[in-house]
């Protein structure tokens, strides 16, 4: 029995799901019409109805014009709060904009941008995405307000942020109107990072490497002016000795001192964990400035250092195996 | 009392250059802005006495320096040469320690000497041995190109172009002007005799109004929309682009004795300064750039129709 | 909604409200107990500072405590809590008290729906014009108030929460117009009614002498009657309202045990009527009792409106709102001239042994009369006339035998004096007769109906004649004519008529300009109460039938939806179409105006050409307007590029208005630019 009520609920949450798919398509950038929007009266109108029909009532029973005439004219402003509600929805357009990637568990960023292209302006408008609001918009005074959000990163790869939902009670709180509106936009999201012991594997030598990288360990390039924060390992002593000057020693480092992180050296029993540990292992890398190349199965990143270098590999642990991975 | 100064300065250089008022504004403006200029054009259009007598009339002390092939940075720069009395090194200033310098035939030297020009002139310091010279103040350089010959130039690369303020042409003198030129009297003697008609504080002054020139929300919408339109055309202009276009717009308002920024400063500023930057740097000609900037200027209405 | 709740009001939004409670309490602070307003400052003042957080809200005890004694005053005060007055009391009371826990927006949604019940319940006591339109402005703060709610934190502010309630309720009153219109009215099938309590007003059940004249300085408004057809003459504008036939020796009474005739059984023996028939409807102002005033003979058709044998109309409920009948009279009738049933005519002969010196003259002038009534009571009248009676409003107190010391002693009075001595002497020598109440005369306005006012009130007598029925005998008309003739100023041989209200229509009444613009209200008013407030299901059929034929329930309804759906169209079309449509700055469309001027004369501007160019451009063109083609460019340069534009935040007073004289300037130039060829 209980079986058959969950399946049931499944098919018509699938239909549902279908329904609006097809009603809200993804897109980059949707402006609301008609045909996304939706809007019943709140609780609050049904009060409101009530009490114009309570009025009524009192306005037959003592046969008064006027008791009456407020009911109706509660009645009209209903009428007119429908379409007034619905035109601060109406019109509006929602761009997708920029993301930010972030660890699985942690919370990426999403921002989405609410444009208006006329006169008409929007007012308190509402944000809903995975039941986190983001209070009152306005989007009277500029064209466009972007709404920030983090959401939680729930699986790694390409996280779509699924449908969001906007909605609106303006202008007097008897009606909202509302739409969902599924934004084709997502945010990379890497492996876990899971701490662990990796035995480097020096390369095969090759000091003959020809890839000359900045702030590597190894040969001295040149002088620059100290800095706050350089290592004090760094300074040319001897240099300041002589002319009273602290600068810093600069060094460049070969590819052929690299070390390179493999799959096939992390131990550990599932695909998951192995993306894990090599995430923690480029992070931590990175941070002591080392040279370093990836090889998964997917394919290798050539050995190399810094914050573009730690990007590129990240992105490459977070799309591994990952099927619909929009490149 | 300042727009006196500059209608000053401008009348005081068209005494030299005749016929060549709107480009000597664009160059007081380039100044203003704190831009530096690209002029392109044939050799012995009056580059060098536009040069010669923006320093004169600004009282900014001035350097040429004629670029070659063989040219290296240290020949720009400036040499730390060994100073046997002292035991130390010692840094001799190259020609661009100058506040006014004349960069001639840019296209002639080798990337890396243009680089070490440009990388100066983006940086108005000059870095030696570990040792940083401030360039003085205000610092201007004047780069010219020569468009027609091709063989054994280097045109500058599209990023480096972008360092320019504004690319200007001066073109050929009116016949009227020509005749003057023929008729009068040598235009290189009346350089000589020029005298500074503001000096170096007063420059800068005049550099800081420019940022408090009012710039309205109309004018804005305006740039916007045009920026909008180059994008949808070609390789738009920049964010980078952008600014520079504002900043020079302002200046050109100050040259014109304004205190507000209109829609004909931002088009007369508009050729000079998107130019060179919505087409790729490649086409040395300039000629898709200078389209496109005509058709920006044709198709974008000034007074806004659309959507408020 | 589960996410709003927690949202606690914006302050805005709370100025708004409070402002809106007392807007709404208002009207009311007149009817209530003295204490009741002071209750509702202190509270209100409580949440002020509240709002100032000065102190806290109020803890549960206290406000327990509060609400419990001040029902209790309400209680001691109306002596019930289920009268109308009593029951508004309440009301207010909870309304003022939900503030002091108004800690949400529930809460404040709570008291806005209240603020409509307020708003209704002045309905109840108060129909005048004024008083409606001050309603409406209470609606819209309350709307105000509403959409104060729903504004977000940055941009929420009053006056513009005013504006949208503003524009919102003027979209939804066509809408209103044709519900109030076309919504069939009902008469109620329940009734609840609770009315009671209020202060009656008109004439009362009994007369005995003071009474009346009380009323005569009254200017409020009794009826107004509008005649379709003739109109009758001023003499014959006797409104009888009741009749009183039961006399104590001091007070003339209403027959308690009055019958009531089932209209057609009686009235076909016993009534002839003659003469043409008079149409009218009478639109009664509430008296909050339930006789009806008609001309005689009147014959009224109107569920819960009987007739008594005394052939004035008596209502099952009282008349508490405006209310209005159609009546169609003969002026000309005999009722029962071929004898009184004997129960009746003993009823209308009996008096009470007093007054001996009345009884003494009445045998005396009934010997002299030889028996005939007519000689008879032409003699009484004689005897009014030609001894010194003076019609007074101000008549001495009458002590012991009241007709005795009126009509030997104090010889002043005024109609309810004259008309009981006069029924006195009738009854005496056995003639039935008996006094009635209600009103003599009206004003007829310029625009054709009568106004009838409380100082219009009167009485007179009625006497059976054998063969001739019952005969209306005024005897006030013999000691003081002109007060059936012009009304109770001009009759009045002292200066006892004088006003005791300063805005009495009576005051200036002399001067033509106040008078007419008295008249103009008074019109304005008319309509109103006949039009809106007595807009009832006759009304409605009235009106609706000017343009449709056979007016039925099913049809109003199929006019009502087809127009309810037109206008909800027009409004969808013009706010869901015109509020999108692009708006060029007003400074842009005017110099695209002048473009377009231009542009007729054959000089158009490119698209990216700038202003100045195009002025270059243009004078070239036009060399004589070259001033004026500056004046316009710089104009509009001035305002739209230079450093006074809307834009700039900190800009002062007088750069505002400066930019508003050159919007002002350039319309203008713009305006008188002309091309002469």
């Amino acid at each position: 029995m209980r079986e058959a009520i969950r399946r049931a609920r499944n098919v018509v949450l699938r239909r549902w799901e279908r329904w609006i798919k097809k009603r809200s398509p993804k897109a980059k950038s949707v402006e609301l019409d008609q045909r996304r929007i939706f809007i019943f009266p709140t609780g609050y109108g049904f009060f409101y109805l009530l009490t114009a029909a309570l009025l009524f009532v009192a306005g037959i029973n003592y046969e008064n014009s006027l008791i009456l005439n407020l009911s109706f004219f509660l009645l009209s402003l209903f009428l007119v709060a429908i379409f007034r509600t619905f035109t601060n929805l109406s019109g509006l357009t929602l761009v997708a904009g920029a993301t930010k990637e972030a660890f699985m568990g942690g919370r990426a960023w999403f921002q989405v941008s609410l444009e208006r292209k006329s006169s008409r302006t929007f007012e308190s408008l509402e944000v809903i995405w995975d039941d986190r609001s983001t209070g009152l918009i306005d989007v009277t005074e500029n064209s466009k307000h972007s709404v920030e959000m983090t959401l939680e990163a729930k699986q790694r790869g390409w996280y779509e942020p699924g449908r969001l939902k906007i909605q609106s009670t303006f202008p007097l709180g008897l009606l909202r109107t509302w739409s969902w509106v599924h934004l084709d936009m997502a945010a990379l999201v890497y492996p876990k990072p899971i701490q662990c012991e990796y035995k480097d594997i020096e390369s095969d030598g090759d000091k003959g490497g020809s890839l000359a990288i900045v702030t590597g360990r190894e040969e001295f390039d040149s002088l620059k002016h100290y800095q706050v924060g350089d290592s004090l390992r760094n300074v040319a002593w001897k240099k300041y000795a002589a002319t009273q000057i602290m600068m810093t020693k600069t060094f460049y480092a070969l590819a052929g001192d690299s070390s390179w992180l493999k799959w096939s050296q992390i131990t550990a029993v599932d695909c998951e964990s192995k993306l894990s540990m090599l995430c923690y292992l480029v992070v931590k890398y990175t941070e002591e400035n080392r040279v370093f190349g990836l090889s998964l199965p997917s394919g290798d990143i050539t050995p190399s250092a810094g914050r573009e270098h730690e990007l590129e590999c990240l992105r490459k642990l977070a799309l591994f195996c990952v099927p619909e991975a929009i490149e | 009392m300042t727009s006196n100064h500059v209608a000053e300065v401008i009348a005081e250089i068209g005494n030299v250059l005749l016929g060549k008022e709107e480009q000597i504004k664009l160059c007081v403006a380039c100044l203003l802005a704190k831009g530096h200029l690209l002029i392109e054009d044939l050799p012995g259009m009056g580059k060098t006495t536009l040069a010669h007598a923006l320093a004169g009339a600004l009282g900014l002390n001035y350097q040429r320096i004629q670029f070659t092939s063989d040219m290296l940075p240290s020949d720009i720069l400036g040499v730390s040469i060994f100073n046997s009395e002292t035991a130390a090194f010692e840094f001799r200033k190259g020609p661009i320690f100058s506040q006014l310098v004349l960069a001639d035939e840019i296209n002639r030297a080798t990337p890396k000497a243009q680089s070490a020009l440009l990388e100066a002139m983006e940086e108005r310091q000059v870095t030696q041995d570990g040792d940083c010279y401030v360039l003085p103040a205000p610092f201007f350089v004047i780069a010219t190109q020569n468009p027609s010959e091709q063989m054994g130039t280097y045109p500058l690369p599209e990023s480096q172009l972008d360092r320019f303020l504004m690319r200007i042409h001066l073109g050929y003198p009116d016949p009227a002007v020509e005749r003057e030129l023929i008729v009068g009297i040598d235009r290189r003697q009346l350089l000589k005799s020029m005298k500074s008609v503001v000096d170096s504080e007063q420059l800068a002054k005049l550099q800081q109004e420019v940022a408090s020139i009012h710039l309205s929300s109309a004018v804005i919408d305006y740039i916007q929309r045009l920026v909008g339109f180059s994008r949808r055309e070609s390789v738009g202009l920049s964010p980078r682009g952008t600014l520079a276009l504002v900043a020079a717009a302002k200046a050109y308002a100050l040259v014109e004795g304004r205190s507000h920024v209109i829609p004909e400063d931002v088009q007369v500023v508009l050729g000079p300064v998107a130019g060179h930057r919505v087409q790729g740097a490649q086409d040395i000609t300039g000629h898709a750039g200078v389209n496109v900037v005509q058709k920006m200027l044709a198709e974008v209405d000034v007074v806004d129709r659309a959507l408020l | 909604m589960k996410v709003r709740a927690i949202y606690p009001i914006p302050r805005n939004s709370l100025v708004l409200l409070l402002v809106t409670v007392l807007l709404a309490l208002l009207p009311h602070v007149g009817r209530l107990p003295v204490w009741l307003p002071i209750v509702i400052c202190l509270v209100v003042g409580w949440r002020v500072q509240v709002f100032r957080e000065r102190v806290s809200f109020p803890g549960k005890v206290v406000r327990l405590v509060a609400v419990l004694i001040s029902f209790g005053g309400v209680f001691a005060y109306y002596g019930t809590v289920l009268g109308a007055e009593a029951g508004v009391a309440l009301l207010i009371l909870a309304y003022s008290y939900k503030l002091l826990e108004m800690y949400k927006e529930r809460d404040a949604f709570l008291v806005v729906i209240l603020s409509y019940f307020v708003v209704a319940t002045n309905y109840l006591f108060d129909t005048s014009l004024f008083s409606t339109l001050y309603t409406l402005f209470v609606v819209v703060v309350v709307t105000a108030s509403l959409v104060g709610m729903n504004q977000s934190r940055e941009g929420s502010s009053p006056f513009r929460a005013l504006r949208v309630a503003l524009v919102l309720s003027a979209q939804s009153v066509p809408l209103m117009i044709i519900l109030f219109i076309f919504v069939p009215r009902i008469a109620p099938v329940w009734n609840l009614n609770v009315q009671g309590g209020q202060a009656q007003t008109g004439l009362s059940d009994s007369i005995s002498p003071g009474d009346i004249s009380s009323l005569s300085r009254s200017a409020e408004l009794a009826f107004t009657v509008e005649f379709k057809g003739g109109k009758p003459e001023h003499k014959d504008l006797y409104w009888r309202g009741v009749t009183y036939s039961d006399f104590d020796g001091r007070t003339w009474r209403r027959g308690l045990r009055e019958s009531f005739n089932n209209g057609v059984g009686v009235l076909s023996r016993d009534l002839v009527r003659r003469g043409e028939e008079l149409r009218y409807r009478v639109i009664m102002e509430p008296t909050y009792r339930r006789w009806l005033f008609t001309l005689p003979f009147a014959s009224l058709k109107l569920s819960g409106v009987k007739q008594v044998d005394s052939l004035v109309y008596v209502r099952d409920e009282a008349v508490s709102t405006l209310f209005s009948y159609d009546v169609v009279s003969h002026l000309e009738y005999s009722y029962q001239p071929g004898g009184l049933p004997e129960r009746e005519r003993v009823r209308l002969t009996s008096l009470p042994v007093t007054d001996p010196r009345t009884t003494d003259r009445a045998n005396e002038l009934w010997a002299a009369a030889r028996g005939d009534v007519s000689v008879y009571a032409n003699a009484i009248l004689k005897w009014f006339n030609r001894e010194p009676f003076v019609y007074t409003l101000n008549p001495p107190e009458l002590r012991g035998d009241i007709n005795d010391a009126f009509l030997f002693d104090s010889r002043q009075g005024f109609c309810a004096h004259y008309a009981g001595a006069f029924v006195f002497l009738m009854r005496s020598v056995g003639i039935p007769a008996r006094v009635v109440g209600g009103y003599q005369g009206g004003d007829f306005h310029e625009a054709g109906y009568l106004v009838v006012r409380q100082y219009h009130a009167h009485a007179w007598a009625e006497i059976w004649i054998e063969s001739k029925g019952w005969v209306r005998v005024d005897p006030t008309a013999a000691v003081a004519p002109e007060r059936v003739m012009s009304g109770p100023e001009g009759a009045t041989t002292d200066d006892s008529f004088s006003l005791n209200s300063p805005l009495s229509p009576l005051l200036f009444r002399n001067i033509p300009f106040v008078r007419d613009i008295r008249s103009k209200i008074e019109y304005v008013n008319y309509l109103w109460s006949k039009w809106v407030v007595g807009y009832s299901n006759k009304t409605q059929m009235e009106f609706l039938s000017r343009w449709i034929d056979g007016v039925t329930p099913q049809k109003m309804v199929f006019i009502l939806l087809v127009c309810l759906g037109l206008v909800m169209l027009l409004l969808a079309i013009y706010i869901l179409v015109e509020r999108g449509r692009a708006r060029v700055d007003p400074i842009d469309a005017l110099y695209l105006s002048f473009c377009l001027k231009l542009e007729r004369q054959g000089l158009v501007r490119e698209g990216g050409e700038g202003v100045w160019t195009f002025c270059a451009r243009a004078c070239l063109a036009f060399p004589q307007l070259e001033g004026e083609l500056k004046a316009i460019t710089s104009l509009y340069d001035a305002i739209r590029y230079g450093d006074l534009s809307q834009e700039n935040k900190e800009n002062n007073r007088s750069d505002d208005a400066t930019l508003s004289n050159l919007k002002i300037e350039l319309r203008q130039a713009v305006k008188t630019l002309k091309f002469v060829r």
